[in-house]
């Protein structure tokens, strides 16, 4: 298989999952897309690197930290004036939304680098070492901002309140 | 909310968002465009050539096919990588844009004295020196990094990771001056290259100082179809004897082609660098010819 085909069949398989890790590590929804797109660019540029990569995933999920917190640093994070506010009509979906804002309020109280490790190991569901390799960090210190992000989301009164969670 | 609940959370999160399509034609093509601006050069097969020609004269002709002979400049370089009055200097695959105007070590014991890349530059002998005001220099090392190295943050150039050491002013006595000045240093670190920039001003005031290591630092770049003529110094620091037959291993190491020049040198032993062309840090097409002068 080469390597266009090889690559195609991948962002075929991880692209939604991608998208949604881009938006818990902090990445607006409108703005996921084209960070992972940027993202899984580089490594189509580099495909090579990736085939060579013991751990393809962990290495995708590097480059996708990498270029998250680069736009990250670039991008002014102000408010937007907008004329008119958006409508947020449609069904009734107030559980779910207090889930999603509580969660979401609960990561923007974590360090970016906590957010990052929490949403790699839980969402992304990379083991301790594989993260390590794409924090480029010792596992120990994977494990040390899990620890402390454990204990903000457990002392987070947010998210123990929520409904129909315990 | 316990560890157990937060796949569960991040999951019911996640799910609310709906991903188009992923924009399969749009990577292909931005691949593509990136690759273009890339130089179109296919890594040559790394021959060395070990031509051992007896004084100083160079002979070029039948020395193989595929070598290129290199003019001491190096091999011009895309101007989409190399800003406008810029030249690059590197080591391996990681290379930085420095002013055209700017010296290659101009240093007094390992003390820049003037705007310069410093390059290969390990054995420093000891003597009491300052570092001038308003001086910028650039220092790219390879192997471990400097002992004060912490990163700070993490990135990526050119798709290689980078580890970044932000921004540091601290008064130092610059040399033998009891006199403090305050020096601004920034460094970008390629962990799996095993290369280092470490940019330092001295410029005052501060506020200029933190501009200009922060621009310098924005033109490092890692290079696909490139690469650096390689230092000798941590050859030729740890060996006795017999560094230029080591250092033509090392270029062929590193995919570049070698001439070697041998001369008469009674009292010095076999094998010392006398001299190379073009100087390490010059980046050159793989397959380039670099001319090894050292003591036969």
């Amino acid at each position: 298989m080469g390597a266009q085909e090889e690559f195609s069949e991948y962002v075929g398989s991880r692209w939604p999952r991608l998208v949604r890790s881009a938006v818990l590590l902090g990445c607006p929804a409108h703005e996921a897309e084209d960070v992972v797109q940027t993202a899984l660019t580089r490594c189509l540029v580099h495909w090579s690197k990736v085939r060579r990569a013991d751990d393809r995933d962990a290495y995708v999920h590097r480059v996708l930290v990498n270029t998250f917190t680069s736009a990250r640093r670039r991008r002014w994070t102000g408010e937007r004036p907008v004329e008119d506010l958006p409508e947020l009509g449609g069904a009734d979906e107030t559980v779910a939304v207090d889930v999603a804002d509580a969660v979401q309020r609960s990561l923007d109280r974590l360090s970016q680098d906590q957010r990052i490790a929490v949403v790699l190991r839980y969402y992304a569901h990379l083991d301790e070492q594989q993260m390590a390799t794409v924090l480029g960090v010792a596992p120990g210190t994977v494990k040390s901002r899990l620890s402390r992000a454990l204990k903000v989301l457990a002392d987070d009164p947010d998210l123990s309140e929520l409904r129909g969670t315990s | 909310m316990s560890e157990h609940d937060l796949p569960d959370l991040l999951d019911r999160v996640a799910d609310r968002v709906a991903p188009g399509p992923p924009p399969l034609d749009a990577m292909l093509a931005g691949a593509r465009h990136t690759r273009r601006r890339r130089t179109t050069t296919v890594l040559a097969a790394a021959a060395v050539m070990a031509v051992v020609v007896g004084g100083s004269a160079l002979v070029f002709n039948g020395v193989g096919e595929g070598a290129r002979p290199t003019p001491g400049t190096g091999a011009p370089t895309p101007a989409s990588i190399v800003p406008d009055g810029y030249r690059l200097v590197g080591a391996g695959t990681a290379a930085i844009a420095v002013p055209e105007e700017w010296g290659t070590n101009r240093t007094q014991c390992g003390v820049p004295k003037r705007n310069t890349v410093v390059v290969d530059q390990i054995s420093i002998p000891a003597c009491g020196t300052t570092r001038p005001q308003d001086v910028q220099s650039v220092e790219i090392t390879e192997g471990k990094p400097r002992f004060d190295f912490a990163p700070d943050e993490t990135t990526e150039v050119d798709g290689e990771t980078a580890q970044l050491q932000t921004t540091r002013c601290e008064n130092q006595s610059l040399g033998g001056d009891d006199t403090p000045r305050l020096l601004c240093s920034r460094t970008t670190r390629f962990p799996d290259l095993g290369v280092s920039f470490r940019a330092e001003s001295s410029s005052q005031p501060e506020a200029l100082a933190r501009e200009q290591v922060e621009e310098m630092l924005a033109h490092v770049r890692v290079l696909d179809d490139k690469v650096a003529v390689p230092g000798h110094e941590a050859i030729s620091t740890t060996v006795s004897e017999g560094a230029g037959p080591l250092y033509v291993e090392r270029l062929r190491e590193a995919g570049l082609a070698a001439v070697v020049v041998t001369e008469r040198r009674p009292r010095i032993q076999f094998g010392h660098i006398l001299h190379i062309n073009p100087a390490p840090g010059t980046i050159l097409d793989p397959g380039d010819v670099v001319t090894v002068t050292y003591v036969r």
